[in-house]
């Protein structure tokens, strides 16, 4: 797969296509998250979007310097603000601002609003389950929506875009520092052995491909472990979880928190690749999306469903859909099709293939 | 002083009283027997004694610490396992699974995110321990939904045990079985038995008899007999009760 995904690159990019990559990748990302609470734990949330939008949110306020305003008129008292005046500019365009502390800050911000709405769904199974996730993620959708100081609204936050040469940073005073003082947003990313334009084609692919990778490596290993193995019982059979020790609520609050983080995290990897944060991404239509990406690609029986899915919504909607504007129409029917008659989605279809070519019972073993 | 303790349970559902004035115990490492005709009480009286009901009135001891009313989960914990007459496995997992993820060595590492548990040989061993002693090894891999339902029942035992618990409930274990099954299964109690304390729900009367140390009889709510089984035999309540023939 992630070598698949690596040759991608290079066709995203000969069909002229690199943007595209990039966020079907977040959307992959987005998915392996949501599948972690649809197809592993076992909890249908039709909101998830939310904290997708959280993590661009807190993206765009990081790379604005908001967070960083607000912390301080929190830590600095109201009687000293005056002492502080002069590091106003320097305040809101520090320098030393990474890519890295953007995306950790917006994987922990969803996952901080991701445990209070699990703190209130975690005991509630099946459609109510549901219902209230979808409550929370308007609720969370509405609140950009209105909240237009911190928002922008419907706007939406731009992370305007500055390039900063290294020459300007280092010398004092001048024009040169004005411009270091322009709102701007993170071009490059640190990494061990360099660091990485991420605003060249192929080096945000391949970051944002790093990335994924290492979350899908993440989710392997959760899912393995004990507590992997106990979400999934908890899915199967509470009753019998609880008889067995379990405090399904505690396992359900929590992985529903980790789905929720790494959706932030794909929201933060959005929220750089669009040079803004926009409610959209929140809303019902969107979050219903991604339950339908990870259903027809086959998140119940399979690891990689969810990025299947993604594909099979991309492809129909940029190949499809340049041939006749009636194309959700055809995703829709697809989709009905698929709950109809393989719920278990384009790997469950696969696995039948490869069953029936092999001559073996296709395993139902969830990983 | 008995392992576990029960005094003068009173449970009701709306106006219907189920469990009128129960009081049971059961001594370590013996097997006990809960008998008595359909509708008697039994599986509220279990549901009662694990945790699932909170009793209105009455109180339960394990190992001489009060246990009344708490959780499932928390009397799981303390060394109380059961079984279901109504399976209930975990139908996606494979019979290995099943009994994997019952094993305190996986419920105590609960939150280890960096432990694989199919690379643990801790965890594999003790799980595949499991399988032997329940018979179920040759079919280890299969998924807990195809298996047989006799087979089935044996795995629902197989998770009860995984727990390493001090005390099993097995709730009409023969409940469905056919007469080769049920030899199998009373195989299988004679070996648990130099495991574990036993409790065992049963309307088939022969199957328990054989069995027990002790049998309480409850009907109507009440315990209305206790004793050995050869003392049962000869009691006018159990005799005159429809509760099966005894062979």
């Amino acid at each position: 797969m992630a070598v698949a995904l690596g040759i991608g690159a290079f066709v995203f990019k000969a069909l002229g296509l690199s943007y595209l990559g990039v966020e079907v990748l977040i959307w992959c990302l987005y998915a392996m998250a949501y599948n972690l609470a649809l197809g592993y734990a076992g909890l249908p949330s039709f909101g998830h979007g939310a904290f997708l939008g959280v993590g661009a949110y807190t993206m765009a306020f990081y790379q604005q310097g908001i967070v960083r305003e607000k912390a301080r008129s929190f830590l600095v008292p109201s009687w000293r603000a005056e002492d502080f005046t002069h590091l106003e500019g320097g305040l809101t365009t520090y320098a030393g601002d990474s890519l890295w502390v953007g995306l950790l800050l917006s994987m922990c911000v969803a996952a901080g609003v991701a445990g209070l709405v699990a703190l209130f769904i975690s005991h509630r199974r099946g459609i109510y389950l549901a219902l209230l996730t979808i409550a929370f993620g308007q609720v969370i959708w509405f609140t950009a929506m209105k909240w237009t100081d911190l928002t922008k609204g419907e706007d939406g936050i731009q992370i305007t875009y500055q390039k900063i040469s290294s020459t300007a940073q280092g010398e004092p005073g001048g024009e040169q520092s004005n411009q270091t003082r322009a709102k701007r947003r993170i071009n490059n990313v640190r990494l061990i052995t360099g660091s990485v334009d991420i605003d060249s084609e192929l080096g945000s692919y391949f970051f944002v491909l790093g990335i994924l990778m290492l979350v899908v490596v993440a989710i392997r290993m959760i899912l393995h472990s004990p507590f992997g193995a106990i979400v999934q019982a908890v899915k199967q059979n509470e009753l019998r979880s609880k008889f067995v020790g379990y405090d399904v609520r505690v396992y359900k609050w929590f992985s529903f928190t980790l789905s929720g983080a790494f959706a932030g995290l794909a929201g933060g990897l959005l929220a750089q690749h669009q040079s803004g944060a926009y409610p959209e991404v929140m809303s019902l239509h969107l979050s219903g999306q991604i339950v339908m990406m990870s259903v027809i690609g086959g998140g119940f029986v399979s690891f990689w469903g969810p990025i299947v899915g993604v594909f099979y919504f991309f492809i129909l909607r940029d190949v499809l859909g340049s041939l006749t504007p009636t194309w959700p129409l055809w995703f829709g029917l697809s989709f009905m099709a698929i709950i109809l008659f393989k719920p278990e989605g384009l790997m469950g279809i696969w696995h039948d293939a490869k069953g029936k070519l092999t001559g073996r019972k296709p395993s139902t073993i969830n990983h | 002083m008995p392992l576990f303790e029960a005094h003068n349970l009173h449970k009701r559902f709306g106006d219907t009283v189920v469990l009128e004035d129960i009081t049971v115990s059961f001594e370590e490492n013996s097997v006990s027997g809960i008998i008595g005709p359909n509708g008697a009480g039994k599986t509220t009286c279990f549901n009662v004694l694990t945790g699932h009901y909170k009793p209105d009135r009455g109180r339960v001891l394990f190992d001489g610490e009060n246990i009344t009313g708490l959780p499932e989960r928390v009397i799981a914990r303390k060394g109380i396992s059961r079984s279901f007459q109504i399976m209930n496995v975990f139908d996606d997992y494979s019979v290995l699974q099943n009994v994997m993820v019952a094993l305190p060595e996986v419920r105590q590492r609960g939150f280890n995110m960096f432990l694989n548990v199919a690379g643990s040989s801790e965890i594999q061993d003790r799980a595949w321990d499991i399988l032997k002693r329940i018979g179920l090894e040759a079919l280890a891999a299969q998924d807990a939904k195809d298996l047989s339902y006799g087979n089935k029942r044996i795995l629902e035992i197989g998770i009860a045990l995984a727990a390493a618990p001090r005390l099993l409930f097995l709730d009409e274990p023969t409940q469905g079985l056919g007469s080769d099954q049920m030899a199998r299964l009373a195989g299988l109690i004679q070996e648990l038995r130099k495991l574990t304390t036993l409790v065992i729900i049963e309307h088939d009367m022969p199957f328990l008899f054989g069995l027990a140390d002790t049998i309480s009889v409850i009907h109507w709510g009440q315990v209305i007999a206790r004793g050995t089984p050869d003392e049962l035999k000869q009691n006018k309540w159990v005799q005159a009760s429809n509760l099966g023939k005894l062979g």
